[in-house]
């Protein structure tokens, strides 16, 4: 694994067995984190972006089943496959927590109504850094002091009911960082919260990655906020990304006509611009029993019958360190891509086509 | 009231006591709205916007105030004040859709009979079944939805579809006034936009006025011809939207707009960093609400509740310092 890296995703599928059938809401995902990078990962609701992320950690339902690779740099003992762990292991629970740790979408529902925030914060130093009770406080009050929990003595010990969203918000950032890891899994953080707290929390993330070393892996259907935290950014739609990039580049020149649709889909204040909004018509269909087709077929603008309902495009990349999935879009790779894909469908026609008379025959 | 109004608030109040406790969730709102226009309502959770949205509807029963409304043949009522059988009469011409598309709508009744019931409820006597079903039909597929799974129950729909229906069920007794409580908050950025233009097609086909309650600004930008801002149960602002966008007033709107996130990696904005959060409504600061967190604050804002004043034509304000502080806004292009 290249040294600049900490974090690989390599080709990982969730798979939920129902009753009706298997539902696969991630299905193949590749990407990759730097040190001390943010990387988004956007999309709209159900199309994998959480089940992703809790794969990272371990930590989903236990009738998911997931396959892959996950590929973590520990700085000390080099490559690991977290999905090659015990989920409920001695060397993942080293990891979970110490190095990789994550902050929820809900701060009000995360955290035990029943312990103090001390209590719930000072767990995770106390299972990691020391065993010392007095020594774990002592860690987790410096650390909410600097995320500005004001007060911090006196919050150590109070519950959850006490404290205001946005406030809770920072309880849980403390716990996510009193062990100074490596990654940061934000899972829609400030989604429940305010404009103006939300501005406040995003600010303080950029503040807390600048100090350590962290990379951050941002999940979020809020391409403004998006724009203001990352680095990078991975667009998935149904369990797949479609698009992936620098941030500028992705928000400048957006080749997926999904990415294309989202970015125009929201109103921008002060483009004056008061026509209707761009609109994706239908909706994300559900991640059963999908054949081999682009998953955005249906509802593309671009589709090219007779090929995007027969195969699935890959991501190419068409664009130093700008990658696409799409047949349709007009550059060299998705072109050469569109090429290959047409060819073999034409070998697999024939191929099909003569079974069939010899059948006849 | 004015010629053109529709709909005239004034000095609403509404006060929730329990113990010995009193929250005032809304305090001395005005504000007048105009036939086809669509008011967006702004502010951070707790400052009152869906309690005000309730007491115009009169779901909840305002503590003090007025709301005039003008009927369809031109008289002049206040809305607070109508006894009961009147009030069952004006009831359908102020309609309301709801936040969460899953929790609205009864998952025992059919698709059918939740957009029918309004219709139930104010014809029982001079519409028959079968009259009434066309209608829902007719509405139904203005909004978008197949009517041949008119017979299915809710579960069967997507959200975005669900928030169809909750449209279809508020605009089938024809009203006047619509209240979006956060009616798209709740969707998926695609189907939000699908939601939002069909708001607007709707409002040009029935002629319709929108009051339009939402934390997001982006949409209320898109939406509103005028926009009301509310900070702890107070209307602050008021104005057409470019000038609230462009030319904010007051220091919590300048603050708000600053925190929007937009969409777009290059715009670098300086954000006006607010201190602290929202301070308790029953026990309000004295002064001005807003002055704690206030970075322009001056004395007068400690002990002095400022006036809500129309500092330019058309555009509300309460600040003592509103004429001299020039505050920034969204640059137009």
């Amino acid at each position: 694994m290249d040294d600049s890296l900490i974090l690989q995703i390599k080709d990982l599928r969730v798979e939920i067995p129902m009753p009706e059938g298997t539902l696969t809401p991630v299905r193949g995902v590749n990407f990759e984190m730097r040190k001390g990078e943010t990387v988004g990962l956007v999309g709209e609701s159900g199309c994998g972006k959480s089940l992703t992320c809790k794969a990272v950690l371990g930590i989903n339902d236990k009738k998911c089943k997931v396959y892959g690779e996950i590929n973590y740099n520990h700085p000390t003992d080099g490559a690991q496959n977290l999905l090659a762990m015990n989920p409920r292991g001695k060397q993942i629970r080293s990891i979970r927590g110490k190095e990789i740790s994550m902050i929820f979408q809900e701060p009000m529902v995360a955290f035990s109504p029943l312990y103090t925030i001390g209590n719930q914060i000072s767990e995770a130093a106390l299972l990691h850094i020391t065993k010392n009770r007095q020594e774990a406080k002592e860690l987790s009050i410096a650390m909410m002091k600097k995320v500005g929990i004001a007060n911090a003595e006196k919050r150590y010990n109070q519950y959850p009911h006490e404290f205001s969203g946005g406030m809770l918000q920072r309880a849980m950032i403390t716990m996510a960082l009193v062990c100074h890891p490596k990654i940061l899994i934000a899972d829609e953080p400030t989604t429940a919260l305010d404009v103006t707290i939300q501005a406040q929390i995003l600010e303080l993330m950029k503040e807390m990655q600048k100090d350590s070393d962290m990379g951050i892996l941002f999940i979020t259907h809020d391409l403004g906020v998006v724009a203001r935290m990352c680095d990078r950014v991975n667009v998935m739609y149904l369990g797949k990304i479609v698009e992936s990039g620098p941030a500028a580049t992705i928000y400048a020149d957006p080749e997926h006509p999904y990415t294309n649709g989202l970015m125009h889909s929201v109103h921008k204040i002060g483009s004056r611009k008061k026509e209707r909004l761009f609109s994706i018509e239908g909706t994300v269909p559900l991640a059963m029993n999908l054949k081999t087709a682009c998953g955005f077929y249906e509802r593309c603008d671009h589709r090219i019958e007779g090929l995007c309902d027969q195969a699935d495009p890959e991501l190419v990349e068409v664009a130093p360190d700008h990658k696409v999935a799409c047949f349709a879009c007009d550059n060299e790779a998705c072109r050469a891509m569109r090429a290959k894909a047409e060819a073999m469908l034409k070998a697999q026609g024939q191929q099909g086509a003569s079974k069939e008379e010899k059948r006849h025959e | 009231m004015n010629k053109e109004s529709i709909l005239e608030v004034k000095k609403l109040h509404k006060r929730f006591t329990s113990k010995n406790i009193t929250v005032k969730a809304v305090t001395d709102v005005s504000f007048n709205v105009s036939e086809g226009e669509t008011i967006g309502i702004v502010g951070e959770s707790g400052c009152g916007k869906t309690t005000l949205g309730r007491c115009i509807v009169r779901a909840y029963q305002a503590s003090e105030g007025e709301v005039w409304y003008r009927t369809r043949d031109g008289k002049e009522l206040d809305f607070l004040k109508v006894d009961k059988k009147q009030m069952k009469a004006l009831r359908k011409d102020i309609q309301m859709i709801f936040q969460d598309p899953y929790s609205s709508l009864d998952p025992r009744m059919t698709v059918l009979d939740i957009i029918k019931e309004p219709l139930v409820a104010n014809y029982k006597k001079t519409m028959s079944d079968k009259e009434m079903n066309e209608k829902v039909i007719s509405i139904a597929s203005k909004v978008g939805l197949n009517t041949t799974y008119l017979k299915r129950y809710p579960h069967a729909f997507s959200g975005g579809q669900r928030q169809r229906i909750g449209i279809a069920r508020a605009l089938v007794v024809d009203p006047k006034i619509v209240i979006c409580d956060e009616a798209v908050s709740a969707l998926d950025v695609s189907v939000q936009a699908q939601v939002i233009n069909l708001l607007r097609d709707l409002q040009k086909e029935f002629h319709l006025t929108y009051l339009f309650i939402s934390h997001d600004l982006s949409v209320v930008e898109h939406i509103s011809n005028k926009v009301g801002v509310m900070y702890l149960g107070r209307m602050v602002e008021y104005a057409p939207t470019d000038a609230l966008f462009s030319k904010p007033l007051h220091p919590y709107t300048e603050a708000l707009l600053s925190a929007v996130p937009v969409p777009d990696p290059t715009v670098q904005i300086d954000r006006i960093p607010l201190k602290g959060e929202i301070p308790n409504p029953a026990n309000p600061p004295l002064g001005c609400y807003f002055h704690e967190r206030c970075s322009y604050c001056c004395e007068k804002c400690c002990s002095e509740v400022p006036a809500y004043i129309e500092a330019e034509p058309g555009h509300f304000v309460a600040c003592h310092r509103a004429a001299e502080l020039k505050l920034r806004g969204f640059e137009y292009k």
